[in-house]
């Protein structure tokens, strides 16, 4: 029929993609170490127009056909600490990742609040394991533990080991946690009795929000004109 | 549908829990021993719609895919053991501990609580009970005609009866602290339980291996900050208005895509 419609129809999908997206970043805005995400509108297909002068095929341009949700970019910015006095809370300040081994394998995560299992281990609110430079961290039993800044852990003065912190290109899996390359980060920045609030800005949420549904209203009626346009072509000529 | 649909409503029920949570504080900001709770929340499954690193038409790879995230869910609710501050109230029978520690409880069906909560008393058989009449574990048996009562920071409990000089001993508190007190089960009466996950008890007397000390004729206050919880309602409350809308905007998008067809 006319590929308006369909341009339309495919520009209404890729809102709807977006909209999905924004209603994760907007009920993850409590999370701690959640990072937003933003979806990226593409052309969808790009076809080229050609004129056709006798035997010569010439190329005068192209004619895009409609857009989608092309990705969805993780934003990376850096969220509020917000200081909770919990000394097993902490955040990074900066690039890098905790590692936490599940049984799947070593998962990364930005959100530091972790805590002691009933063997002294330093784990997740899952139980697994926060890896340091030497494995599994073991705390002493009823020492309180200092984490300083490029995130050697000392009990009482004593060095038990360093938080392991990676960097890599990351992408989300379930549960806060990402997966990916990574490599070790030089020199990272971690502040014990912290947690890194979401990196979600509601205003920018509701903007976003407002926009698209906008874009969205406005392919309908595009749709919608092209219907009407078909209708009179339908309707209209026939009546002879 | 629109997945947006669940996803908020994921985070408003996310958000209802918040609240749940941060009323039972501020419920509790004047129960002595009270230790404030939090709720942890994590994404939920992400959707992929298009895996990172695919090829692209023009046979180039994608660096990002297309991820779309089903929304949130409480992922743990823990206490927080931060001590709270200590209140003098010059009743001889009133505890706090200074430190880490739990006072250790015989609950009626034989097992033992854990509590923070030093307002004893004396029952009718002359036993150290809790608020609730239940039995300090060793337990401690006060002479009716008692007219002093010293505890010690070392959890010594003695005693002088009326017309005598000398102290008489009456037994010692017994103070259990664990690995991971976040991992205690809350059962009210300001009790907890010891779980697999708060470790074993480990008992002794005050002072030593890391158990706190006792106080005596004082108590020790809920740990919760009313500004802190009124702050965290706020944001709560916010997140949860916020979530309508993302639910009213996806019907209003349904509302328009219905009206394509008249």
């Amino acid at each position: 029929m006319i590929r308006g419609i369909h341009i339309a129809a495919e520009g209404m999908i890729a809102r709807q993609n977006a909209q999905d997206v924004i209603a994760n970043n907007i009920a993850n805005a409590n999370t701690s170490g959640f990072k937003a995400d933003r979806p990226v509108f593409s052309v969808a297909l790009n076809r080229s127009v050609n004129r056709r002068e006798g035997d010569q095929t010439q190329t005068i341009g192209s004619l895009a056909f409609g857009s989608r949700a092309g990705s969805a970019h993780t934003a990376n910015e850096q969220g509020a600490l917000m200081t909770t006095g919990n000394p097993l809370d902490f955040a990074i300040s900066g690039p890098g990742y905790f590692v936490v081994e599940t049984p799947q394998g070593e998962r990364y995560t930005r959100n530091g609040s972790f805590m002691l299992d009933a063997e002294g281990r330093l784990v997740d609110k899952h139980g697994h394991p926060v890896k340091g430079e030497q494995g599994e961290i073991t705390i002493p039993a009823g020492k309180p533990i200092t984490v300083a800044a490029d995130g050697t852990i000392s009990v009482e003065g004593q060095t038990i080991d360093k938080i392991q912190i990676v960097d890599g290109n990351l992408r989300k899996n379930d549960q806060g946690r990402f997966v990916g390359q990574v490599q070790p980060v030089e020199s990272p920045i971690i502040a014990q009795g912290a947690l890194e609030a979401s990196n979600v800005s509601v205003v920018k949420e509701m903007i976003s929000m407002i926009e698209n549904f906008r874009a969205f209203e406005a392919s309908q009626k595009v749709l919608k004109a092209h219907d009407d346009a078909l209708g009179l072509a339908v309707n209209e000529l026939a009546k002879l | 549908m629109l997945r947006a649909l669940h996803t908020a409503a994921t985070g408003m029920s996310a958000q209802q829990m918040n609240i749940d949570t941060i009323a039972n504080n501020l419920a509790n900001v004047n129960t002595s021993g009270f230790k404030k709770q939090r709720v942890d929340f994590e994404d939920l499954l992400y959707q992929t719609v298009r895996p990172a690193g695919a090829s692209t038409a023009a046979g180039a790879q994608s660096p990002t895919g297309i991820q779309i995230g089903l929304g949130v869910k409480p992922a743990a609710t823990y206490g927080v053991f931060s001590p709270g501050a200590i209140q003098t109230t010059g009743n001889p029978l009133d505890m706090a501990i200074e430190g880490e520690g739990f006072f250790k409880i015989l609950l009626p069906d034989g097992s033992s609580g854990y509590t923070r909560d030093g307002s004893f008393k004396i029952d009718g058989q002359g036993r150290l009970v809790t608020a609730s009449g239940y039995a300090v574990e060793p337990e401690i048996l006060i002479p009716a005609d008692a007219i002093e009562i010293t505890i010690g920071r070392d959890g010594n409990v003695a005693a002088r009866r009326g017309g005598e000089n000398e102290f008489q001993e009456l037994g010692t508190l017994t103070i259990a602290r664990f690995v991971n007190p976040a991992g205690l089960q809350r059962v009210g009466q300001n009790l907890y339980r010891a779980t697999p996950a708060s470790g074993e008890p480990v008992e002794g007397a005050p002072g030593t291996n890391g158990i706190g000390q006792v106080s005596q004729g004082t108590l020790e206050f809920s740990n919760v900050q009313v500004v802190e919880e009124m702050v965290n309602l706020i944001m709560a409350q916010r997140a949860y208005e916020v979530n309508s809308r993302s639910i009213q905007t996806a019907d209003d998008m349904l509302a328009v895509a219905k009206d394509i067809k008249r």
